[in-house]
């Protein structure tokens, strides 16, 4: 009985199997279009129908090459935002060319070499700003905002820079009227000035430390040609600022303290700068060593910025230090002790800029070398350990020789 | 189906990867295995004598469902016909039991179908135990036909045909006796060729004495993920009689009827019920099945895998929508030109493609019952809105310990205990879920 059943099933299944898996094959190469003669020719015009296939296939790959960039983009975006760090009460800074701070961190490509890169993530950045053309610091802001940088310094400079291959110190010097220090004292550069308070408002997050008019005391930049217009000048920007109620500036007042003696001549010249205390946030000073002829060990500068500390009771940034390639290792490694050991030094800025300086003096040493390329292992380390110094912080011990926290 | 076929083009042609495609080819590629083995299946023909002892563990029963029960066992004379009423004191089915000629019955306050189990092997003498569900209908021979494969000593445990009371009552009966069909006719036979059926269906399984003696204890207590779960003894009971060492077969000649809830929520808590129960299982018995059974476990691992690769492919289309880069892949397919003539013809051909190849995979039910193809669509739908779902929320809750035949205040234990390796679950399955959307998008 069961068997007849089954018997019958058999032949059931089999014509039905006979008719529906012929017919979906039959649909299946249909629609795949291997029978494509099948259809009338009007259904699928050949040339058409390839100009068509390709348009779409143009397409597909077009939208899936905008989510790909929008993929990566996000992703780097994400990664972006690690690149800083929060800051401290002692931050480490940079001045990188071309504010390539991703490379700096990951690691460059050069001639088709990748390079390690850094691998420290700084708490600052810095930037030279001259105001030929009267450039906005928008785009270094948001910049920090992509890079996660709470902590900007445009070191701002009232000149057109002139040509680097003509540049002694002396011609460097010469005045430029448009951006004299009486200029700005009387008004001239206001509304540019204005539109900066503003632009640095929209971005109150990150703390913006304004260098302007730096190393004031030499003979090498037009605005240190009229002490008493300096502070004028000086006086008037902090006002303008003042009364935009910008609250997330800091002026840092940064000079060349320099590797002399500290004589008489050295601190009145220096002081017939100081716009006084309450229009200055910080104290800064360059600390180069141009190597060459122009070597100087870092225990060359220690005792002025340790005079400069004692007299104005002010902490100190180092706001632009370098150092030549040669001898860089050990140069670091004193810079490193000397920081590590100074509890009211509350920044150190590397500048790996190119350097004006250098550019005036062609017997000094090596200044373009960078950081995020060198092989040497020895230099690295030194570097890193300089960065730790810097970075370093302190008890409350550190800090009760009575300087407090200028900033 | 007419899409898998433009995605496949589109795959040879660009080397795009669609996951819906993906899917089909392993759904394709499943039942191309199951075909092959299940056409080499072969019921056992002859005759074999042995003892039964016919087990019906009930509770809450219909009265009158449940006569019609015992009255067709017992007319195909098993040795013993053993009735544990469990839970709550029953008069209704006590009646039927005592006016029953050949029923020995017993009743116990205890809720629970496994310990109800274990009260009538105590019991039983013969050599094969036979356990039913009391709301299963046997028909002319099933025992008889039920017991030949024990003429293989190896064969350790063996499982019926079943189908579904009166089918043409709704659409959800209607869907669940062709689930019961495609099962019969292919999953089953297709496991039993291997020797390896993974769950004896619970609606009326047979094993011998002697293993069920032997795995009792463990039966009643084994414990995975930090719980007991006491749904899906069948499945339980299969595991246990797979690891004695002996072998599992479907007897496609004895047939069984069975219930199938109308109601959608019945039908929500059976199904959430059996998507805990069969994946607990298969997690639990992975490890085994990988090492004895390979095909077993890949059977039940594409189980798990598929609703997350339908995931997949929903959020595959939600983004090609958004991004409307896949109404392209249609237009190369030789259409009539014109506006509404294409959309029409896209359309037809769709869906004659989808019914082709749902009559082709189906081929061994719809065949027999060609009507059912025109509740295909509300098939379709019950499937992908309800029944995928459910087997990632059963994915998903696997470890939290519920209770089934706890219809009474005596239950078993353990039902509120907090159980940290629930969270195992959540996490694979949402780990899952997120590969799948990743994969899609």
């Amino acid at each position: 009985m069961s068997s007849h059943r089954v018997s019958r099933s058999r032949n059931r299944l089999r014509a039905w199997t006979f008719v529906t898996v012929p017919a979906l094959a039959f649909c299946c190469l249909y629609a795949s279009g291997v029978l494509g003669t099948v259809a009338p020719k009007s259904w699928h015009p050949p040339e058409a129908s390839q100009a068509q296939e390709a348009k779409h296939a143009l397409l597909a790959a077009q939208a899936a090459r905008v989510r790909e960039g929008q993929r990566a983009h996000r992703s780097r975006q994400n990664k972006l935002k690690h690149l800083g760090k929060a800051p401290g009460a002692r931050n480490f800074g940079v001045a990188i060319p071309g504010n390539a701070l991703p490379a700096w961190v990951w690691g460059p490509s050069k001639n088709g070499k990748k390079y390690e890169g850094t691998g420290v993530h700084p708490q600052l950045l810095m930037t030279f700003q001259s105001w030929h053309g009267k450039p906005m610091p928008t785009t270094y802001l948001e910049q920090d905002e992509e890079f996660g940088i709470q902590a900007q310094m445009f070191t701002w400079e009232p000149w057109r820079t002139p040509p680097r291959d003509d540049s002694s110190p002396a011609q460097q010097e010469r005045a430029q009227p448009r951006y004299s220090n009486q200029a700005i004292a009387d008004g001239k550069w206001d509304s540019y000035i204005k539109e900066w308070a503003d632009a640095l408002k929209s971005f109150p997050h990150i703390t913006v430390y304004i260098r302007f008019g730096h190393e004031m005391n030499g003979d090498w930049y037009p605005w240190s040609l009229d002490p008493p217009e300096y502070v004028l000048a000086w006086r008037h920007i902090w006002n303008i600022f003042h009364q935009q109620h910008v609250t997330n500036a800091k002026f840092v007042w940064s000079a060349d303290f320099g590797e002399s003696s500290p004589d008489t001549d050295w601190w009145q010249n220096m002081m017939s700068y100081w716009p006084g205390k309450k229009y200055v946030n910080d104290i800064g000073t360059t600390v180069i060593n141009f190597g060459g002829s122009d070597s100087h060990a870092v225990d060359q500068f220690t005792p002025l910025i340790d005079v400069v500390h004692q007299r104005l009771k002010m902490p100190i940034m180092l706001t632009e230090v370098n150092t030549a390639k040669k001898g860089r290792t050990q140069w670091m490694l004193d810079l490193a002790s000397f920081v590590g050991q100074t509890p009211w030094i509350n920044g150190v800025v590397l500048s790996q800029d190119p350097s004006h300086g250098k550019a005036a003096m062609p017997t000094v040493g090596n200044l373009s070398w960078q950081v995020s390329d060198d092989k040497s292992r020895r230099a690295r380390l030194a570097f890193d350990k300089l960065v730790d110094a810097a970075t370093k912080t302190f008890g409350p011990a550190g800090t009760s020789d009575g300087t407090g926290s200028g900033a | 189906m007419l899409a898998f076929v433009v995605e496949v083009r589109a795959f040879v042609l660009a080397g795009r990867v669609y996951p819906f495609a993906v899917l089909m080819a392993v759904i394709w590629s499943m039942w191309v295995i199951r075909v092959v083995l299940a056409r080499r299946y072969r019921p056992w023909l002859r005759g074999w004598q042995t003892t039964v002892s016919v087990l019906i563990p009930v509770a809450g029963e219909e009265p009158e469902l449940f006569r019609e029960v015992l009255s067709r066992i017992v007319a195909q004379k098993p040795d013993q016909v053993l009735v544990v009423i469990n839970g709550p004191e029953d008069p209704g089915l006590a009646d039927i039991c005592a006016a029953t000629a050949g029923v020995l019955w017993t009743w116990i306050p205890q809720a629970g179908k496994r310990n109800a189990l274990r009260i009538a092997v105590e019991q039983a003498t013969s050599d094969i135990a036979v356990i039913v569900d009391s709301d299963t209908l046997w028909t002319t021979g099933t025992l008889r036909e039920l017991v030949k494969p024990f003429r293989d000593p190896w064969i350790g445990g063996v499982s019926t045909r079943q189908r579904i009371l009166r089918p043409q009552r709704s659409v959800l009966t209607r869907w669940a006796d062709w689930l019961e069909a495609v099962r019969g006719e292919y999953s089953l036979p297709a496991m039993s060729v291997l020797g390896t059926v993974g769950c004896l269906p619970g609606r009326t399984i047979a094993i011998r004495m002697g293993i069920l003696h032997a795995v009792m204890p463990e039966f009643l207590t084994a414990r995975f993920l930090g719980i007991f779960l006491e749904v899906s003894d069948d499945r339980a009971l299969t595991n246990l009689i797979l690891k004695a060492g002996y072998r599992t077969a479907y007897q496609s000649t004895s047939l069984v009827y069975t219930d199938a809830p109308v109601a959608v929520g019945k039908l929500i808590r059976q199904q959430l019920r059996w998507a805990r129960g069969s994946q607990y299982n298969t997690l639990r018995m992975l490890p085994w099945m990988i090492r004895h059974t390979p095909a077993l476990a890949l059977f039940y691992l594409a189980d798990i895998v598929i609703p997350f690769m339908l995931i997949a492919s929903i959020a595959s289309w939600a983004s090609s929508a958004t991004y409307g880069t896949h109404s392209a892949l249609y237009d190369a397919l030789p259409l009539p030109t014109g506006h509404w003539q294409s959309a029409a013809s896209l359309i037809g051909l769709a869906f004659v493609m989808t019914v082709l190849s749902v009559s082709v995979r189906f081929g061994r039910h719809f065949a027999y019952v060609p009507r059912d193809l025109l509740y295909l669509p509300m098939f379709t739908a019950i499937n992908t809105l309800l029944l995928m779902p459910i087997r990632i929320a059963g994915f998903m809750r696997m470890g939290h310990d519920s209770g089934w035949g706890t219809r009474g205040a005596a239950g078993y234990v353990g039902t509120r205990r907090l159980n940290p390796q629930a969270i195992i679950p959540y996490v694979i399955g949402v780990l899952m879920l997120g590969i799948a959307v990743r994969l899609g998008v």
